[in-house]
């Protein structure tokens, strides 16, 4: 890794745990509705416990991911600081990765807890080896969400970033049918979750996890709306000139 | 003459305004370009479009035999942060290594906080400067980079005698080793004491490109403002203005005027003699006065 990648990644981690309300928000909330709103009712249960693990691994995916990467984009782009970043050399790389490594610590903060709360005081349980690949999956997941996060930051102002960060999460996780009993699930989220990019996330998750067929449907929408979300980052990304007043 | 930078009929619209319209520029490798106009004359935007924070809405621009958004570009250009963007907790050290990070062969940092007058403040945070000390050390980082051509939007507005020469020397000794800056002032002090070469700018297109050796022979000129019934014809006017019962006479020759003024025993009252202003050096240079009630 250059040198100029790490100062990069070093002066946004720093950044992010000195200023942390987003970074609380992103650990906490995930846990928080696991620990108030499954655990108490399904905690006994293994493969209900196991499957609602799975799901809440995949909102705090979302949360952090969205939540890092367009709050950073978002006011990067807005401060004049950026903008003078992008008059020096060095390429998008350092930054970007400094992004993803600092965006991953993110993730990993709000996952682990999950885990860790899963195992220690509820029934969920699962193989080892089925764990590390239900963690692969999350990665799949991660890189989905970046690009969903990176678009909403590179196509809204700082502004449209924090009120799309505090609506948007509820109604793309009941869309995706992420908070149901994938056996007694309303018949409008049959309908409707197979096109919304959560439920595939969750899908690929859990098939990792524990015993559990995947809607096609769900997989190809997933691989279609990250193609979409990339798409919307790098089109973003190129029409950027940071804050236009009108 | 290898040229640095060149823009060919630039313009930049935001919305239904044009802050830059249909601009040709050519700056040379060694000049110091100062821009000069008033705010609102599109200097800044016309600066962002030469370092590639803007695009153009059309004609083109190129810095360095490149796009302005090149990376070849990007090592060979210095530009300032607005010095309110600096990070507050960041140590001016961390800063100018932070930037010098970016560049193959940066400035040894001793040398650049010396040549800006701030070694002392190399271990305090950003946040703790004055906004003039803040100023400088925005201003250094754009040279952080051994860059050749430098890019300084208002460099001393607002900043005292003292802090203002600390900068000057810093620009005279990177222009002394051959580097080139493009400058936007609306001090003509400034201009002067700094740029080869003054493009006064207004309403987004240049009025006039002069050498400031000749932009200083006009500006030399001293308004005299007096209240009187009728002059008469007096030699040596570069210029009349009439304001209500004040009359402006712009003169390169103060005392003849005031010769003949009592000499030819004109009746006059509340005389004033002042330095030509800006306005005055908008009009000498272009013929027309500044824009104002803006």
């Amino acid at each position: 890794m250059s040198s100029l990648t790490m100062t990069y990644t070093r002066r946004q981690l720093t950044e992010t745990l000195r200023t942390p309300v987003m970074f609380l928000t992103v650990v906490l909330v995930p846990v928080a509705v696991m620990l108030f709103f499954i655990v108490p009712f399904v905690g006994d249960n293994p493969s209900t416990m196991t499957y609602g693990t799975a799901t809440m691994a995949v909102f705090a995916v979302m949360l952090a991911c969205v939540g890092h990467f367009s709050i950073s984009v978002a006011a990067l782009r807005e401060s004049a600081w950026g903008s003078y970043l992008r008059t020096l050399p060095g390429g998008l790389a350092p930054q970007a990765v400094g992004h993803l490594l600092v965006g991953m610590v993110v993730v990993a903060a709000a996952v682990v807890p999950i885990i860790v709360v899963a195992w220690l005081f509820t029934a969920a349980n699962a193989p080892i080896g089925r764990v590390l690949l239900a963690v692969g999956a999350l990665l799949i997941t991660a890189v989905m969400f970046t690009f969903m996060g990176l678009a909403v930051g590179y196509l809204m102002g700082l502004a449209g970033t924090l009120i799309f960060n505090s609506v948007a999460f509820l109604p793309l996780s009941v869309a995706g049918g992420m908070f149901f009993d994938p056996e007694n699930t309303p018949a409008f989220s049959e309908i409707v979750s197979p096109f919304i990019p959560t439920r595939g996330a969750s899908d690929l998750v859990v098939a990792a996890l524990m015993p559990y067929s995947p809607d096609p449907l769900a997989l190809f929408m997933f691989g279609a709306w990250t193609v979409v979300f990339a798409v919307l980052f790098v089109w973003g990304y190129r029409r950027d000139e940071g804050r236009r007043f009108r | 003459m290898t040229v640095l930078a060149r823009t060919i009929g630039l313009s930049k619209k935001y919305g239904d305004h044009t802050a830059v319209d249909d601009v040709s520029l050519e700056i040379p490798a060694g000049q110091v370009l100062g821009l000069l106009g008033p705010n609102g004359a599109g200097k800044t935007t016309l600066i962002n479009l030469l370092v590639g924070l803007r695009r153009p809405t059309s004609g083109t621009v190129e810095v360095c035999g490149g796009d302005p958004r090149d990376e070849a570009t990007r090592r060979v250009i210095g530009v300032t942060p607005q010095e309110t963007a600096l990070p507050t907790n960041w140590r001016v050290k961390e800063l100018v290594d932070f930037v010098s990070s970016h560049f193959a062969d940066p400035v040894d940092r001793n040398e650049l906080l010396d040549r800006f007058g701030l070694t002392s403040m190399a271990d305090r945070q950003a946040g703790s400067l004055s906004g003039g000390q803040q100023r400088r050390v925005a201003v250094a980082l754009a040279f952080a980079g051994r860059p050749r051509l430098v890019f300084l939007d208002e460099p001393t507005t607002g900043l005292d005698v003292e802090a203002r020469r600390a900068l000057w020397d810093g620009i005279r000794t990177f222009h002394a080793d051959g580097g080139s800056v493009v400058l936007t002032s609306h001090y003509i002090e400034e201009i002067e004491a700094l740029a080869d070469r003054v493009v006064v700018v207004d309403r987004g297109t240049v009025l006039a490109d002069d050498t400031v050796a000749s932009m200083r022979d006009k500006v030399r000129l001293k308004r005299i403002t007096l209240t009187g019934a009728r002059l008469p014809h007096l030699t040596g006017i570069s210029t009349t203005e009439c304001d209500g019962d004040r009359t402006h006479l712009l003169t390169p020759d103060v005392a003849g005027v005031l010769r003949q003024l009592v000499g030819l025993d004109v009746a006059f009252d509340d005389i004033e003699i002042a330095s030509a202003s800006l306005e005055d050096a908008f009009l000498a240079l272009t013929g027309q006065p500044v824009r104002s009630g803006r």
